[in-house]
């Protein structure tokens, strides 16, 4: 079923409905949060209240067809809020019960068995210049390679051309590739 | 071909994207160029590096989405120990009759009226932060009351009333704040608005895209990034601003509003407006809830250093010192704290510091138990008048004196004094915990 039928289910009381807009746009919306906040709790936080003002603000949406890059705009400006804020005013959703706090699900047991352990001290290290990055190149980065996205629906969701995402990507690349020794990475 | 550009292309076509330069251009420039090859071997090796790296924090998105389902769950059916009316809704097929139980008329603006925003309103906007008693809420006037206490989260289209006696303070999403004296009747909606039926409230309208719009009969007062008080009477409001630049506007009029003015406002119009002598005393009614939140509250310690600050001899003074001989055990902390700041400053202006006297007074009358240790840290206070009055806190609060009258705290040489500062410093040490609230 497509994003627009879902909105129109919802507005007519399916919740259920919504809950399939939600497991399919978490991952965008994530991947937005983390890439204009960083990993970490505060971006799981960030992505959760967009889902939920998304359900709040359904109304107002006026093409059904465009939740997915509506609800990447309201990530995007609840991101700016926080960031701007530097202050949790929003509803936290940290205190929603959940097993594990992102730092626990991102452990050894959740790698594979075989995993070899230098290898992904490794990428923890890349991990961590990732996020070293200056703010727009980590974005583009980060988009990139959550969602896989194309040029063209990372720039309808940033607001830029084509050419300044593959700019900010080879960039990225090229900062990593030195900071992690050329040759290396 | 430089390898700048090559540099750009290779990314681009590691990515599957149109490359600026043709196919062939770029294999050209591999075959002559060596570090461009090593750059093309080494992008790969970190593109497969950060896909693997980046799958392990997609797992937790999965994760992720349970969470946002689950709570979507739980707030289509809250729990119904807090909220009785939640009965109906969940005994009911979800959003058809919840439709006709919750849907209030709502503003023309902002809103398609042909999509009832039903599972909307059921979504909480905000919760009671504090209340110094318990209070009530309903969906609308078909419901009953409810009785809910701090920590209820809030629906949209909810209705609160507080008793005569108890005070609350709401925190909405938007991080608006809204604080109800005694007796009040408000009902919040999501989109900003919050209608005032009866009572008195304070509002801090957070800074958004749209104001924060409070409703009280026809009269709708704006406001964004301000603070307001406003009192229903019968048909008149009274609009103190104490910060920003709220405006009103009734059925065929508008008018902003002035900071630091009182203003009382009718049907028609502002009918009378004045500078509001002191704007601590205006809202004083909410101290009560400030002590709550902790003694290290910033506002509340805020507000008790205005207090002190205001107390300069004057006819007025009397007052200041009654909110902070009200505030109770909230203000000494922050007393002390102020008292401390000046004992190791010894300019001219720490030593003829009134308000510092004046706070060590109000200490001795209301210091409690606990701030035994910092009474004894006062007895070294160059300021007479400070160990004075901290040697009368510490002989009300243990009833030791041995015999020595806090009065003699005041002289600049007190041998006997040192030995009274030891044995309270013991009684602090040997006292059970049971000597303590």
């Amino acid at each position: 079923m497509v994003d627009g039928e879902l909105v129109r289910q919802t507005l007519a009381g399916r919740t259920d409905a919504y809950e399939e807009l939600v497991r399919r746009w978490t991952p965008r919306v994530t991947a937005v949060c983390y890439a204009r906040v960083g990993y970490g709790s505060a971006a799981e936080d960030l992505a959760q209240e967009t889902l939920v003002r998304g359900l709040r603000a359904l109304p107002s949406l006026a093409d059904h067809a465009k939740f997915g890059s509506w609800l990447c705009g309201i990530a995007i400006r609840t991101c700016l809020d926080w960031l701007k804020a530097k202050e949790r005013t929003q509803v936290s959703f940290g205190t929603l019960a959940r097993d594990k706090s992102p730092d626990e699900m991102f452990t050894a047991d959740t790698a594979p068995a075989d995993a070899d352990a230098e290898h992904r001290d490794e990428l923890d290290r890349l991990l961590a210049e990732v996020d070293r990055l200056p703010p727009r190149h980590r974005e583009a980065l980060t988009l990139f390679y959550y969602e896989d996205l194309s040029y063209q629906e990372m720039a309808e969701i940033l607001g830029v051309s084509t050419a300044t995402i593959n700019a900010r990507l080879t960039q990225a690349r090229n900062m990593l590739r030195e900071r992690m020794g050329a040759g290396e990475a | 071909m430089d390898c700048k550009q090559t540099a750009a292309d290779l990314s681009a076509r590691m990515d599957g994207e149109t490359t600026a330069a043709p196919p062939a251009a770029i294999e050209q420039h591999l075959a002559d160029c060596r570090d461009c090859r090593t750059l093309d071997a080494d992008l790969h090796k970190q593109d497969t590096d950060l896909r693997a790296a980046f799958s392990r924090r997609r797992e937790t998105i999965a994760h992720l989405a349970d969470r946002v389902v689950h709570a979507l769950r739980e707030d289509h059916n809250p729990r119904p120990t807090v909220l009785r009316w939640w009965h109906l809704v969940g005994s009911i097929a979800a959003g058809f009759v919840l439709a006709i139980a919750l849907l209030r008329p709502l503003p023309p603006a902002n809103h398609n009226t042909t999509h009832t925003p039903v599972v909307a309103s059921m979504l909480p906007i905000g919760h009671v932060a504090l209340a110094t008693g318990p209070l009530q809420m309903r969906a609308d006037d078909s419901h009953p009351w409810s009785t809910v206490s701090a920590g209820t989260m809030i629906p949209g289209g909810s209705w609160i009333q507080t008793p005569s006696a108890v005070r609350c303070e709401i925190v909405l999403d938007d991080g608006s704040r809204v604080r109800l004296n005694g007796g009040t009747e408000i009902g919040v909606w999501p989109d900003r608005r919050v209608q005032l039926a009866r009572g008195e409230l304070w509002t801090s309208a957070s800074e958004a895209n749209q104001p924060m719009r409070l409703c009280a009969d026809d009269l709708t007062f704006r406001a964004n990034d301000a603070q307001f008080n406003v009192r229903a009477d019968a048909d008149h409001w009274f609009v103190t601003v104490i910060d920003g630049s709220p405006d009103v506007a009734g059925p065929d009029w508008d008018a902003p509003l002035q900071v630091g003015e009182t203003m009382r406002i009718s049907h028609d119009g502002v009918e009378d407006r004045y500078c509001e002598a002191d704007l601590l005393l205006a809202t004083r009614w909410m101290n009560e809830l400030l002590v709550r939140r902790g003694v290290d509250d910033p506002e509340l310690v805020g507000r008790i250093y205005a207090l002190l600050a205001a107390m300069d001899h004057t006819q007025a003074s009397a007052m200041y010192e009654r909110e902070l001989r009200l505030l109770g055990d909230g203000s000494a902390p922050s007393l002390v704290r102020f008292v401390r700041s000046y004992c190791s400053n010894d300019t001219a202006a720490a030593r003829t510091c009134i308000q510092r006297k004046e706070a060590a007074r109000i200490l001795g009358d209301i210091a409690p138990i606990q701030t035994v240790p910092d009474l004894i840290e006062l007895l070294q206070c160059s300021d007479t008048d400070v160990r004075y009055h901290a040697a009368r806190a510490l002989q009300r609060l243990t009833k030791v004196d041995l015999d020595i009258p806090a009065a003699r705290f005041r002289q600049p040489q007190c041998d006997p004094c040192e030995r009274v500062g030891h044995t309270w410093q013991r009684w602090w040490e040997e006292s059970p915990d049971s000597a303590f609230p």
